[in-house]
């Protein structure tokens, strides 16, 4: 069975992307913003903490690698185990 | 009670036993902070069941120096090829994983800059993986910024353990002793991360992560299909993997709501490319439960060596599902709860701790189909 090609528009959009996150990146850049900690209450609420999940995030990431070809983005390394 | 499922019975025992006894000498010195915990890992789908479950513990000193540990022991029962078998027939394996991590910040006034180094040792019957890491983040601007690099190196042992190879071993399952050493995988990763404060209700965060692998790149047990019948993958023996990745999260004080939005993208030299956009939301049901909801994507191009039959002139042959045209959604919803509601009861040094359980359906237009992972974890802060 011949599989079609859309590879081109996947990059085209990964180029996109690319510029995008170079352009928000610079503006953060220039704004050096700073929000003291008294004023992170809603930043310290459980639906914000990103570390609480560290430990669930770990696992799944090990699952996405052992059947996906793309890794990375959350500390993955390609290797590690068998299941490669 | 064979030796893997004994290992899956006492894990939860001793994590459990450890979470009260730090929490009691901390009652008592009042120096050291830091969280455990234990998890419980499932995975699923039609020739392969995964049980993890692990134990994790994070230290920190007055001093700023961070210990990390964690052990996961991963039971694999499986009938699929890429385990090594040419048959349906199910089997169980067990692969044991450590890692032992310690870093130090160190205040510079206004700045503040974390170096730590991590280690991590894999092993399973026909793998040995070692990875030894070196990183460092400058908290700037009240640690409303946080600039981290991070460097890896991997090298593993790939081995290949034939049907029928060494018979049976005592007290039952198969004799792995032989590992056949195939040839090994080494691995150079760097990250550059950003995480960025933007306002007092919104977050971002961005990286680049850069691989380089070389060495033995394919799987030894896949069998690439050929006109003329079955034949080893031969994979190229470099391989170079680019991923961008975005985190964008934003809380909603009026409703106690969070969304958070992720994207990644992928290319690699092999001609893989891959797109990941993730949506989660998140729902505070008063001050002490969470509920989250969740919806990933995928989707790759395959690699310009993919073939489902070749003609036997190629110069690489794969038979990796992870080489071909695919895509997934996963769906998926959690529960996280807050334990103070023990804070009267014998339990009580859970009093601070998260219990989270999630669910998530996996939909896959891949060879290895639809899949489900599950996971519930108790976190206890001391």
């Amino acid at each position: 069975m011949t599989v079609p090609r859309i590879g081109g528009r996947l990059r085209a959009d990964m180029r996109r992307v690319l510029a995008s996150c170079v352009l928000l990146v610079s503006g953060l850049l220039s704004g050096c913003v700073s929000v003291a900690p008294y004023e992170r209450e809603y930043l310290a609420s459980p639906a914000m903490n990103a570390e609480l999940e560290e430990g669930e995030g770990e696992f799944s990431s090990h699952v996405f690698d052992s059947r996906e070809g793309a890794t990375g983005g959350h500390g993955s390394t390609g290797g590690g185990c068998g299941c490669n | 009670m064979s030796r893997p499922s004994a290992r899956l019975v006492a894990l939860p025992i001793a994590a459990l036993a450890l979470i009260a006894s730090i929490a009691r000498a901390d009652e008592t010195t009042g120096t050291w902070t830091g969280a455990v915990e234990l998890r419980g890992n499932y995975y699923w789908e039609t020739s392969t069941r995964v049980v993890a479950p692990e134990v994790r513990a994070r230290l920190d000193s007055p001093e700023g120096v961070r210990i990390d540990a964690g052990y996961l022991l991963d039971a694999i029962t499986s009938a699929s090829v890429a385990a090594g078998v040419q048959e349906d027939i199910r089997f169980t394996e067990v692969r044991n994983q450590g890692h032992l991590g310690v870093s130090r910040e160190f205040d510079l006034g206004d700045t503040q800059l974390r170096l730590g180094t991590d280690g991590r040792l894999s092993h399973e019957p026909d793998y040995f993986a070692t990875a030894i890491t070196a990183y460092a983040a400058l908290s700037l601007n009240q640690r409303s910024t946080i600039l981290s690099a991070s460097t890896t190196y991997v090298h593993d042992d790939v081995g290949m353990v034939l049907q029928g190879s060494g018979g049976t071993r005592e007290g039952g399952g198969r004799d792995l002793s032989d590992r056949g050493r195939q040839g090994q995988l080494e691995a150079f990763t760097a990250v550059l991360t950003w995480n960025q404060v933007l306002s007092r209700v919104a977050t971002l965060v961005t990286s680049y992560q850069l691989v380089h692998n070389w060495g033995f790149l394919q799987n030894p047990y896949r069998r690439a299909r050929l006109q003329g019948g079955p034949a080893p993958e031969v994979h190229p023996n470099a391989r170079t993997r680019h991923t961008l990745y975005g985190r964008f999260a934003y809380f909603i004080p009026e409703t106690s709501t969070a969304l958070h939005l992720g994207y990644r993208a992928y290319i690699d030299d092999w001609g893989v490319g891959a797109i990941t956009p993730e949506v989660r939301i998140y729902q505070m049901i008063g001050r002490s439960a969470v509920v989250r909801l969740r919806w990933r994507y995928y989707d790759q191009v395959e690699s310009d060596f993919y073939a489902p039959v070749y003609e036997g002139d190629e110069l690489y042959l794969t038979a990796d599902q992870k080489m071909a045209r695919f895509s997934s959604h996963m769906v998926g919803a959690q529960l996280r709860l807050g334990l103070d509601f023990l804070s009267q009861t014998p339990l009580s040094f859970l009093e601070r701790a998260w219990l989270d359980m999630s669910f998530n359906y996996w939909f896959q237009t891949s060879g290895f189909g639809n899949g489900v992972l599950a996971q519930v974890g108790v976190r206890a802060p001391f």
